[in-house]
């Protein structure tokens, strides 16, 4: 896996071979890359954005990348900020404060996953969207990316930029709020 | 309530789904060539830092300066010289008729006491 990595970063470095290696890593990581920021934004709309936006940024940045991290790492790091600055223009969008976000914004659209065409999800599932998207976003994110995708601290610490000791705190104190909801609306 | 409490209530209460979000059918067929679609055939090139003055500039500037000095100097030096050599002149001339005041210049290495007392009771 290693040495498969180190040549996909050869090739990505090589002028000639660029493109098509490029097109090999969008394929290995489009789907995990989806998900994260779909459960971020919800809206299948939004994240087919959101992940364009991460790949076209991805590209233009090829350059930068000095092999400190893995290639998933990297491209994860690119996602969660895209994903973040997304919740943040449309908030601005929507004239929503930050402060009112647990009664409006995302909420509203957790609301909405009922008549989504492409959310499949039972009531309990329903609830659970709902109390994530009751969380602050970077939380949301710690919580999306321990809860789900069982990133390990270490990873999400490259990914956030966030130090382990905070990213367990703050799981935790996610953990806690989503079974205070579930415990209320139960 | 811990992290595999919280997983364990999600699937009691509902049916255990992975991922209850879904995608248009072929979706993910067709995503990595309409993102290569939107990829430019070559990556943009890095910003050059563009000096307000060009390093010919410069150089060209350097150079018209030193040949300015140059010439200035070659064409107000030998003004400079015949100013002040006349001045010099004039002092040497001064110094001159100075000197020429009818009196022999006398070499006192040459002269003992009583001539020089000799002297100036004649004069």
């Amino acid at each position: 896996m290693i040495g498969d990595e180190m040549q996909l970063i050869q090739q990505l470095r090589n002028e000639g071979t660029r493109r098509s290696a490029f097109a090999k890593l969008v394929s290995l990581h489009q789907q995990k890359l989806y998900y994260m920021v779909r459960r971020m934004v919800l809206v299948h709309e939004d994240a087919d954005d959101v992940l364009q936006n991460t790949f076209i940024k991805a590209w233009q940045a090829i350059d930068n990348f000095r092999g400190d991290s893995s290639l998933a790492t990297w491209l994860y790091r690119i996602a969660a900020h895209e994903a973040l600055d997304h919740l943040e223009r449309k908030r601005r969008s929507a004239a929503i404060s930050i402060d009112e976000n647990a009664e409006g914004g995302l909420l509203s659209l957790a609301d909405q996953l009922a008549s989504d065409t492409y959310f499949d999800g039972d009531a309990v599932q329903m609830q659970l969207q709902k109390a994530i998207a009751g969380l602050p976003d970077k939380q949301r994110l710690v919580f999306n990316l321990k809860y789900f995708d069982e990133m390990k601290y270490e990873q999400m610490s490259e990914v956030l930029g966030t130090s382990v000791g905070s990213l367990k705190a703050s799981y935790h104190h996610a953990v806690q709020k989503i079974s205070a909801f579930f415990h209320f609306n139960d | 309530m811990t992290e595999e409490r919280l997983k364990a209530y999600v699937a009691e209460k509902g049916k255990n789904q992975e991922c209850p979000f879904l995608v248009p059918e072929g979706y993910f067929d067709t995503l990595s060539t309409r993102i290569m679609a939107q990829l430019p055939e070559k990556l943009p090139c890095k910003p050059k830092r563009v000096s307000l003055v060009s390093t010919t500039t410069w150089r060209c500037a350097a150079a018209v300066s030193i040949i300015f000095v140059v010439v200035s100097a070659a064409l107000l030096l030998p003004t400079w010289l015949r100013s002040h050599k006349s001045e010099l002149s004039q002092a040497e001339t001064e110094l001159f008729w100075e000197e020429d005041d009818g009196f022999e210049e006398f070499n006192y290495e040459m002269v003992d006491n009583n001539e020089i007392a000799y002297y100036l009771t004649e004069n």
